[in-house]
């Protein structure tokens, strides 16, 4: 698990977003795969496949050693009325920075409150939790009273 | 005795008119002449002009008096029209005091009073209304008694003048714009104006400097409509202020509150050099902002908010960089929809039924 990856991914979908792109590739990893998943089920992106670098995979395809190198991920991109869904995605936890949230924080942060440094939730943002190698929503977070490294943010 | 006083005097058909009539009166009055002793009335000198009474002589001195002011006709016609009137009801008016009004029961049930006779009345003529004339202005119609303590005033030029340049501002400019924007008047009227900057700058000429006055007014009905007007003038800051108005009311759009008081979450707005810093607050935390948002808040009803402008606080474009955050604000149906999520107001299902 890399913060530095995560940031990549943060920034490159950004970059996406501004010259509305349809979908984009990212590596593929155990996080992206987390992260993916969890702005999928909250409904910042569209789709999500496996694939290669070259696209989208129409068949699965296993992973081997001999094409672990240009496996990625897929992800489809929303639009609505020229304006992208994701506004802004951006880290909480930085490289050089963690931050660890207890389970009071983490139901502080779900509730509206700032926590920290870190602003207070807005109107449709969602925040993700890491809490022992699994990917969590704040809100869910917080009903499951789990504690862990604050990610990203996305609104 | 008074028969012979009815003679036809010289000229006057009315007087003839009402002699004839109130000479019909006095003969079916006459048998009344000697109940009307103890008149003690000094100005009724009802049914007692007969000389030969010596119980009237105070009636019979005032008649004196007024011979030597008045013409005998015009006496005449005195008398007749007071021996129409009972003294007690000249005593119940004056016990009412100055503002009483007297009733006379019209006595004809078959006319209409309230046409004019050709026969019996006389047209009345002012002088002077021919068409293309200088008219006079219009004889007061004063129901009441004479009070000539009042002061008449007339519409003359100069008043008119003033009444149709005070009615630009306000009124006139509120028709107009009905007719532009669409609104109703009254509401253009209604509407909470403010200008926010009012400033002199110049124009620099090679001959020297003009100057021209800048207004910018922020126009809003105070439950969710605003907009914001420019108006420059080399007249004056009036005729700016003016336009800025206009300008405004044109520029009216709707924006989304929360709960009517507040922005929609917080928002962080790059207008130019200027950077918009906003935070919903709770309710009756107040506006506590700069002071050209505190009056677009008031404009648009907005009651509480927080935040903070970093870098330019020009005024200007603070104005024009939050009117264009607010217009900008994203409701959250708006956001769900997007996201393809469905979003439901806890308190309105919580508190319905």
């Amino acid at each position: 698990m890399s913060l530095v990856h995560l940031a990549n991914l943060c920034a490159h979908l950004k970059n996406c977003t501004n010259v509305n792109i349809a979908s984009t590739s990212v590596p593929f990893t155990r996080l992206h795969l987390q992260v993916a998943v969890g702005l999928y089920k909250e409904g910042f992106i569209s789709s999500l496949q496996k694939g290669s670098t070259e696209g989208p995979d129409l068949k699965a395809v296993d992973v081997t050693p001999d094409n672990i190198s240009t496996r990625r991920l897929w992800l489809g991109l929303k639009y609505r009325n020229n304006q992208p869904v994701i506004r802004d995605i951006s880290l909480i936890s930085k490289p050089g920075r963690k931050v660890n949230l207890t389970n009071e924080e983490v139901k502080a942060l779900a509730s509206g409150l700032a926590v920290r440094f870190i602003k207070p939730l807005q109107p449709a943002e969602c925040i993700f939790i890491k809490s022992k190698e699994e990917v969590f929503e704040i809100q869910e977070a917080a009903k499951r009273n789990l504690e862990g490294l604050a990610l990203y943010r996305v609104k | 005795m008074l028969k012979s006083s009815f003679q036809p005097l010289v000229g006057s058909n009315i007087i003839k008119r009402c002699l004839n009539t109130s000479a019909r009166l006095y003969e079916q009055s006459k048998p009344s002449i000697s109940k009307s002793d103890k008149a003690t009335d000094k100005t009724s000198t009802n049914n007692s002009i007969n000389a030969n009474d010596g119980t009237n002589s105070k009636v019979t001195k005032h008649l004196d008096f007024l011979k030597k002011y008045y013409t005998p006709e015009l006496l005449q016609s005195i008398q007749i029209s007071e021996s129409l009137i009972d003294p007690k009801d000249v005593l119940e008016l004056k016990k009412r005091g100055f503002r009483a009004n007297s009733k006379v029961a019209p006595t004809d049930k078959l006319s209409d009073y309230s046409r004019i006779d050709p026969i019996s009345q006389e047209p009345i003529l002012y002088p002077n209304q021919g068409v293309g004339r200088t008219p006079y202005p219009k004889i007061p119609d004063i129901q009441g008694p004479d009070r000539t303590d009042l002061k008449l005033r007339f519409k003359d030029e100069n008043t008119l003048k003033r009444k149709e340049a005070s009615a630009t501002s306000t009124r006139k400019i509120a028709d107009e714009l009905a007719k532009l924007t669409g609104l109703d008047a009254a509401y253009i009227r209604g509407l909470y104006v403010r200008p926010i900057i009012m400033k002199r700058v110049s124009l620099k000429t090679s001959k020297g400097n003009i100057p021209n006055f800048f207004v910018l007014t922020v126009v809003g009905d105070r439950n969710g409509t605003i907009g914001l007007g420019i108006g420059k003038s080399r007249d004056g800051i009036r005729t700016a202020a003016v336009k800025a108005h206009w300008n405004a009311v044109k520029n009216l759009t709707p924006i989304p509150r929360y709960e009517d008081r507040t922005i929609l979450g917080d928002f962080e707005y790059k207008y130019h050099a200027v950077k918009l810093f906003m935070r919903s607050a709770p309710a009756g935390f107040g506006l506590r902002v700069n002071r050209n948002i505190f009056e677009i808040c008031q404009a648009a009803g907005i009651k509480d908010l927080r935040g903070k402008v970093y870098k330019s606080r020009n005024p200007l474009l603070v104005c024009q960089g939050f009117v264009e955050a607010l217009t900008k604000q994203r409701s959250i149906e708006d956001l769900a929809a997007s996201r393809g999520k469905k979003i439901v107001d806890l308190r309105k299902v919580y508190y319905s039924h």
